[in-house]
């Protein structure tokens, strides 16, 4: 009888321990999830910062290329344009309400 | 009695270790609790400051003129580097200089901060590499010219403004900081928990100015090139709308370096002669005279209270429309003598000389306009002529507006709108008269008289345009250097009013010092001419083309000239694109052929395009949608795909804000609050 109960005792005790090492593996292996994602999302934000701020970079470049400030001399120089005198200038009217309006 | 055992000492030390390690676990979990727990969380836990990036300024077209983006700094432990060679290729490849990236990779050095932001694209790789640091830094990016800078001003590196509209505006322009917790893993490296609370920055409101970048770019332009080819020491131009006082563009230039002001705005002079159309029209608005009362002008030379007064086209006696035209001081004095001194101090304060004009600009200048009691016998006469009296560029064109818009001093700006980041309105400009300083008749009747300036005979023939018309007044004023007129130094201005009928620009154009000839009809009214036949020719510079088309005249070309000149400059064209001589020949001839079937009656006909529309700079807003019951997946997805940025904020309600149904530009950051 006392075997029996030594026995049931050893397996019970075996059981809880089994279960606290699972409970605890899940727990920690969790938290590795959650802190490898936490960290992937980082990297993720980290790295669409660093495209917004590259697009930025490269519409500010672009707007700079593009400007009359940039363009002017080069039109002048490669291909000996200019700006066109007043009188070179005709206005042509259209019907549409558009030609009003300001830029 | 029995003395206990070893094994029994041992067993009862051993139960002792065991109770006294309870009890310290009782201690530490139950008594010290708190205090441990704190100490965890400084540990594990770490609260940062999020910056917020400052809000845009955009030009009156949409454009970009300033915007802030996010860089890193790079930090490099020299020491703890793995692969030195390879991190110095690396930092030279990413524009380090060499020097420092020398200098980063010293085993002596133990921390080595490099100069310089960096896009954390650009330098990833440097990142991930041990002993490389990166902090994430805010960076205010300019576009455009310098010039621009001087009214936009800039901020320093550590995002406080210095000076220009980032100062004067700048409780609109900066964010609220965020904040966030980052833990901290085994190894001390930081990263954001999803769990923990974040409060995300809020970016700044975004100025729109009145500055038209297009029209800004050719102000400067034609300023650079009279400053280079006259020799003059700088120069200031300003582009005012007559119709609501919106400042479109304001260049200057200086030799000094240190000059990063816009001097428009900041450096006020004598006049000179730009003055005598308030004279001539607060006598009209008085009934103090009429266009063609007569005085005498004693043939050039007349001396009065000891002091000899001459006029550069000397005649026996000019009407006051000729006094305006051919710029005469004894005649302009004569006249003067109608108005009382109070009259005459009173009128020019009402023009809004002698107090600033109140754009939002950190250190505008009043200018000087004296009370007559503070006058000498010389004062009213000098008054008349331009001279004690010291007003800024801005403050000449602004009172000029006046002239423009049939007599109404408006209040001049440089902001247009303010928006919200979620794109809500917070201010947009409406037009402000400051006070009615002259009836539309008699503003009317002063265009006439300036419009004869421009007209053959006047003193600014050389602004005069051949399709439009264009009224103005020229003025050459001594220049002053540390209180005293400098011999032989003056300052030239033309201040001119275009289309003359119905202006839209005022246009002033003010040099220093040129060198050789000096007068405002020589020196600055070439200079408005070529701002506006560059304007013209713009389909973004702010005129409106369906009133100048109407009021366009035929022009006077010689058709034979303009023939010989295009042709000429298509066998120029063909000549620099040719390379082999037969090429050159065929090229030519087609060219020349071309030239020749382009042009009728009319040559040089430019076909403009279609205009452009007004750039869109707000796009429409849309309602956020509703996200009440679903997932924080499903909610994040039905934001995204409505056109709005998510970020997650954590919390126990899921929400959103701005909240559902609020109209909110598409690109706005939609804050999603929600555990699950």
């Amino acid at each position: 009888m006392a075997r029996k109960v030594g026995g049931s005792g050893r397996l019970r005790l075996a059981l809880v321990l089994l279960g606290f090492v699972l409970t605890a593996s899940v727990v920690v292996l969790r938290r590795t999830y959650g802190i490898a994602g936490a960290r992937e999302l980082q990297a993720m934000e980290t790295k669409r910062s660093g495209l917004i701020a590259e697009r930025r970079r490269l519409e500010s470049e672009i707007r700079i290329a593009s400007s009359r400030a940039h363009l002017q001399p080069i039109a002048e120089e490669r291909l000996q344009m200019h700006v066109p005198t007043e009188n070179q200038v005709v206005y042509l009217r259209r019907d549409s309400g558009a030609a009003h309006a300001k830029p | 009695m029995r003395s206990p055992s070893r094994v029994g000492l041992v067993h009862l030390s051993l139960a002792l270790f065991a109770v006294a390690l309870l009890a310290k676990s009782a201690s530490v979990q139950l008594v010290q609790r708190s205090r441990w727990t704190a100490s965890a969380q400084r540990q594990q836990s770490v609260e940062s400051t999020i910056p917020a990036p400052r809000g845009d300024i955009l030009d009156a077209l949409g454009e970009t003129m300033a915007q802030s983006r996010e860089t890193v700094k790079l930090e490099v432990a020299p020491q703890d580097v793995r692969d030195l060679r390879k991190l110095r290729n690396a930092l030279i490849r990413a524009g380090v200089p060499p020097d420092w990236a020398v200098r980063a990779t010293d085993r002596k050095r133990k921390w080595v901060t490099l100069p310089g932001r960096y896009v954390a694209l650009d330098v990833a790789p440097i990142i991930a590499m041990r002993g490389v640091h990166s902090t994430s830094m805010i960076e205010r990016s300019y576009s455009f010219s310098e010039g621009t800078r001087r009214i936009v001003g800039r901020v320093d590196e550590n995002n406080a403004p210095v000076d220009g509209i980032e100062l004067a505006l700048d409780t609109l322009l900066r964010g609220t900081p965020g904040a966030v917790t980052t833990m901290r893993d085994g190894h001390g490296r930081r990263f954001e928990s999803p769990q923990s609370p974040r409060r995300a920055p809020v970016q700044g409101n975004t100025v729109v100015l009145t500055i038209n970048h297009e029209l800004q770019e050719i102000a400067e332009r034609a300023l650079g090139d009279a400053v280079a080819k006259m020799g003059a020491e700088g120069g200031d131009v300003v582009v005012v709308d007559p119709a609501n006082g919106e400042v479109l563009a304001m260049a200057s230039r200086r030799q000094d370096p240190r000059a990063t002001a816009s001097t428009a705005l900041t450096e006020p002079y004598e006049p000179g002669s730009t003055l005598k159309p308030f004279i001539a029209a607060t006598l009209l608005e008085k009934k103090r005279a009429r266009e063609s009362d007569v005085v005498k002008t004693f043939g050039g030379q007349w001396e009065v209270n000891g002091r000899v007064i001459s006029d550069e086209h000397p005649a026996a006696s000019y009407s006051l429309a000729d006094v305006i035209r051919f710029s005469s001081n004894i005649g302009i004095v004569q006249f003067a003598t109608r108005l009382s001194a109070r009259e005459e101090y009173e009128a020019l304060r009402d023009f809004g000389f002698g107090t600033p004009t109140g754009v939002p600009y950190p250190v505008e200048a009043s200018g000087t306009l004296r009370e007559p009691k503070r006058w000498s016998k010389q004062s009213a006469n000098s008054l008349a002529m331009g001279y004690e009296i010291a007003v800024t560029p801005l403050q000449l064109a602004a009172a000029y507006v006046a002239i423009a818009n049939g007599g109404e001093l408006l209040e001049p700006t440089l902001v247009k709108e303010v928006r919200a980041p979620d794109g809500r309105v917070l201010y947009q400009h409406k037009r402000r008269v400051v006070r009615r300083v002259l009836s539309p008749d008699v503003s009317r009747r002063v265009r006439k008289m300036l419009l004869d300036v421009v007209e053959e005979g006047g003193t600014a023939k050389l602004a005069d345009l051949q399709t439009f018309t264009l009224a103005g007044k020229t003025g050459t004023a001594r220049r002053t250097v540390h209180g005293r007129y400098a011999a032989g130094q003056h300052i030239p201005t033309f201040v001119g009013l275009f289309p003359a009928e119905q202006p839209q620009f005022v246009i002033l154009v003010k040099l220093d010092n040129p060198r050789g000839a000096y007068y405002g009809g020589l020196t600055a009214a070439p200079v408005t001419k070529a701002v506006l036949e560059a304007a013209l020719a713009s389909r973004h510079a702010s005129l409106d083309r369906g009133t100048l088309a109407a009021s366009q005249q035929k022009a006077h070309v010689d058709s034979a000239q303009v023939r010989a000149a295009a042709v000429a400059a298509a066998r120029t064209t063909a000549e620099s694109l040719a390379t082999a001589p037969a090429r050159e020949s065929a090229r030519a001839l087609a060219a020349e052929r071309a030239a020749r079937d382009t042009m009728g009656t009319t040559p040089f006909v430019a076909m403009l395009p279609a205009p452009r529309k007004a750039r869109v700079v707000v796009s429409s807003p849309r309602a956020v949608p509703d996200v009440r019951g679903l997932s924080l997946r499903e909610a994040a997805h039905v934001l995204h795909a409505a056109g709005f940025h998510v970020q997650l904020d954590g919390g126990t309600t899921v929400g959103t804000a701005p909240a559902a149904g609020a109209l909110v530009t598409p690109g706005t950051v939609v804050h999603l609050a929600g555990t699950r």
